[in-house]
């Protein structure tokens, strides 16, 4: 996309979770910069540039967990769909549960979208690059 | 109105009052014959003074009595048999009362009056009609016989329980005339009579206690139980109360009318202490009901408490326990990818084992999860045709079912009510077990079903490798398998899955299989 990376904002509370998704993102084709938060206070600290992230630049797309200490993704999806400024980022919620109850709440939250975390790292990869394929090579994403 | 069904005790004890009362009318009805035969004053009658029971009411004492002791008998006699005998002794019963009624009402002789034993001298000339049946015996033994004819007919029992309760009536009048003396009612039927004729009747009521008015009675609600203990103290109270106030009349401890509000007074005193002991006794069963009632309340609370408790907790581990899990099995292979040249062959092996691990444990994990909402899930139960069901189960299971060559044949299969996502889970569970669990034999796999009344039994059979008798039970819980993983994959969910959908839905599951024979599994599903 005119050369820049797409940057992405990761909402991770596990650390290993952190460094394969990370890890997975390095195999794509695409060029990406990937920022890790790890809950989400800090996630909106980051996105409200407050604090340590004064410099933070707005990410083109958010990966956001649901289930973390403080403040979960349920609450950060909520407040981002709620802030005029930080509404049009797309928000791809990536977390363990596949429950009926989670995916509901997501979407009904407007989430762009939900994944569930494979176990297996070679899924994982799959799926992310499948993710890289879809919102960074083909959406267009919202100008800046 | 429903009546809550009475305990099988409670009936049983019932028939065998009827069974002492048909001894009793026999028995009786037999002395009574011996007495004409042989001319025993005191077996025709307890009083010189007191008319005597005829010879005729002696005959038909003892037939209504056989009757009833044939209606109540459990003896395994054929029921063609004992129904005849019945119908023999009741209908000989009826005409013989009939009979003499009509001689009493047109006044004619039929000539049944002396039949067996003509009267003779003093006998002869008391009465106008010598050896006669009594008119309200006539009356009272017509409306036995025809009850007892009609005690078994489907739809005419109120009749039967209606003519019983006539004849109880008249005869306790009779038996109170006797106690109180008043002359003007002992003509109508003598006292052995009358006490036989008593006993028939209540036997005719108890004989089946199990339905019409003494369906309440036998009932195993607060009436019923109320019934059975106030009943005998309306009957007794005001009888005896009557008598003492008779004797003391005839002693001349007070006038008729002084002796009337007496008896009033000590009937309303004597009700209302056996009132008073109902209405405690009830308050007793109430507390004890509403008791058991917030204990059961308290219970079902519990059970929703621990059910959500559970629910979180699958929730809970099951993300949890992943996340560890994809750390491992994720950072492992990064490792490989990354130090591909630099680690040895042999640490590929070590690899794979470590991703294997991980996968089965999501594996189990997710199967954990599906299992623990099965209950929490519920859709309503709806009606469900079951051969759609097969249809689509054999779609799903078309490349197994291709690649084992498997013979697939069913039954016409009912619409059930059932939850149908579940209900093809099991057809699906059952049916893909019965092709992986193939022999060598080519698989030939028959759904059957069974209409038992009140339920559908379906069963599934294989020609498969079988199952030792001794795991029948083991099988359907949930992890428990037979083989280890390299003989066959799997985590051993589908019958622990299968059984907990069949009770969800009010049947049961289970297993009929010989090892190497093949396996019969059978579930039932109520029609509701």
């Amino acid at each position: 996309m005119k050369g820049r990376p797409i940057q992405i904002l990761i909402v991770e509370d596990s650390p290993s979770d952190a460094f394969i998704v990370t890890e997975a993102l390095k195999h794509g084709q695409e060029p990406t910069e990937v920022f890790a938060v790890h809950d989400g206070v800090e996630a909106m600290e980051f996105l409200r540039h407050q604090g340590k992230y004064a410099d933070a630049p707005q990410p083109d797309v958010i990966l956001l967990d649901l289930n973390m200490p403080r403040k979960d993704g349920r609450e950060v999806l909520a407040e981002i769909k709620a802030d005029e400024r930080l509404k049009t980022i797309p928000v791809i919620v990536l977390t363990s549960s596949a429950a009926d109850q989670d995916v509901l709440t997501a979407y009904r939250l407007h989430a762009n979208s939900y994944l569930a975390k494979p176990v297996d790292f070679s899924k994982f990869k799959e799926m992310v690059q499948t993710v890289e394929t879809f919102w960074f090579r083909n959406v267009t994403l919202p100008p800046r | 109105m429903h009546i809550e069904a009475p305990a099988a005790s409670t009936i049983e004890s019932f028939r065998d009052l009827a069974k002492w009362a048909s001894i009793f009318a026999i028995a009786a009805g037999y002395h009574v014959f011996l007495g004409w035969v042989f001319d025993i004053d005191i077996l025709k009658s307890p009083w010189v003074s007191f008319s005597t029971m005829k010879a005729n009411s002696a005959i038909c004492s003892m037939l209504a009595g056989l009757a009833l002791y044939f209606l109540q008998t459990r003896r395994p006699l054929p029921t063609e048999q004992k129904n005849v005998i019945v119908r023999v002794c009741a209908g000989l019963t009826a005409t013989i009362a009939i009979l003499s009624l009509a001689e009493h009402l047109f006044g004619f002789d039929l000539g049944i009056d002396e039949l067996m034993f003509p009267q003779t001298g003093v006998d002869r000339e008391a009465s106008a009609n010598p050896g006669r049946m009594a008119l309200m015996s006539a009356f009272a033994f017509s409306m036995l016989g025809i009850g007892l004819l009609l005690l078994d007919s489907p739809r005419r029992y109120v009749v039967a329980d209606t003519l019983a309760l006539i004849s109880a009536a008249i005869s306790l009048l009779a038996i109170a005339s006797y106690m109180y003396q008043a002359r003007a009612f002992q003509g109508q039927m003598p006292l052995y009579g009358a006490v036989v004729i008593f006993l028939i009747s209540v036997g005719m009521l108890c004989a089946r206690a199990d339905r019409g008015v003494m369906a309440k009675v036998s009932s195993n609600s607060f009436g019923g139980i109320m019934a059975r203990r106030l009943l005998p103290a309306t009957f007794l109270i005001p009888i005896i109360l009557g008598w003492l106030q008779h004797r003391g009349q005839r002693g001349g401890l007070y006038g008729a009318e002084p002796g009337l509000a007496l008896f009033a007074v000590a009937n309303v005193l004597v009700f209302l202490s056996v009132v008073w002991w109902g209405v405690n006794s009830l308050h007793r069963m109430d507390t004890k009901r509403r008791q058991a009632e917030r204990e059961l309340q308290e219970t079902a609370a519990k059970l929703a408490r621990s059910n959500a408790d559970l629910e979180q907790f699958a929730y809970v581990a099951s993300h949890d326990l992943k996340e560890p899990l994809r750390a491992i099995s994720g950072s492992i292979q990064i490792l490989q990818e990354r130090y591909k040249d630099k680690l040895e062959r042999s640490a590929d092996e070590v690899i794979k084992h470590t991703v294997d691990g991980a996968t089965r444990m999501q594996t189990l994990i997710d199967d954990l999860l599906t299992y623990s909402r099965l209950t929490t899930r519920e859709a309503p139960l709806e009606a469900t045709d079951c051969s759609q069901i097969v249809q689509e189960v054999m779609a799903n299971l078309k490349s197994a079912i291709d690649e084992s060559k498997a013979i697939i044949t069913y039954d016409a299969l009912p619409v059930v009510k059932a939850d149908s996502t579940q209900l093809l889970q099991v057809f699906q569970n059952l049916i893909g077990n019965a092709i992986k669990y193939r022999s060598q034999r080519t698989p030939r796999i028959h759904i059957g079903v069974e209409d038992k009344g009140n339920e559908w039994l379906f069963s599934f059979s294989d020609n498969g490798i079988g199952i030792a008798p001794q795991y029948a039970d083991r099988i359907f819980r949930i992890f428990q398998r037979l083989h280890t993983r390299k003989e066959y994959t799997g985590t051993g969910i589908g019958l622990a899955v299968c059984k907990k959908i069949v009770e969800r839905h009010g049947g049961r599951i289970w297993l009929e299989s010989e090892l190497e024979e093949g396996s019969t599994f059978l579930f039932t599903l109520p029609k509701h």
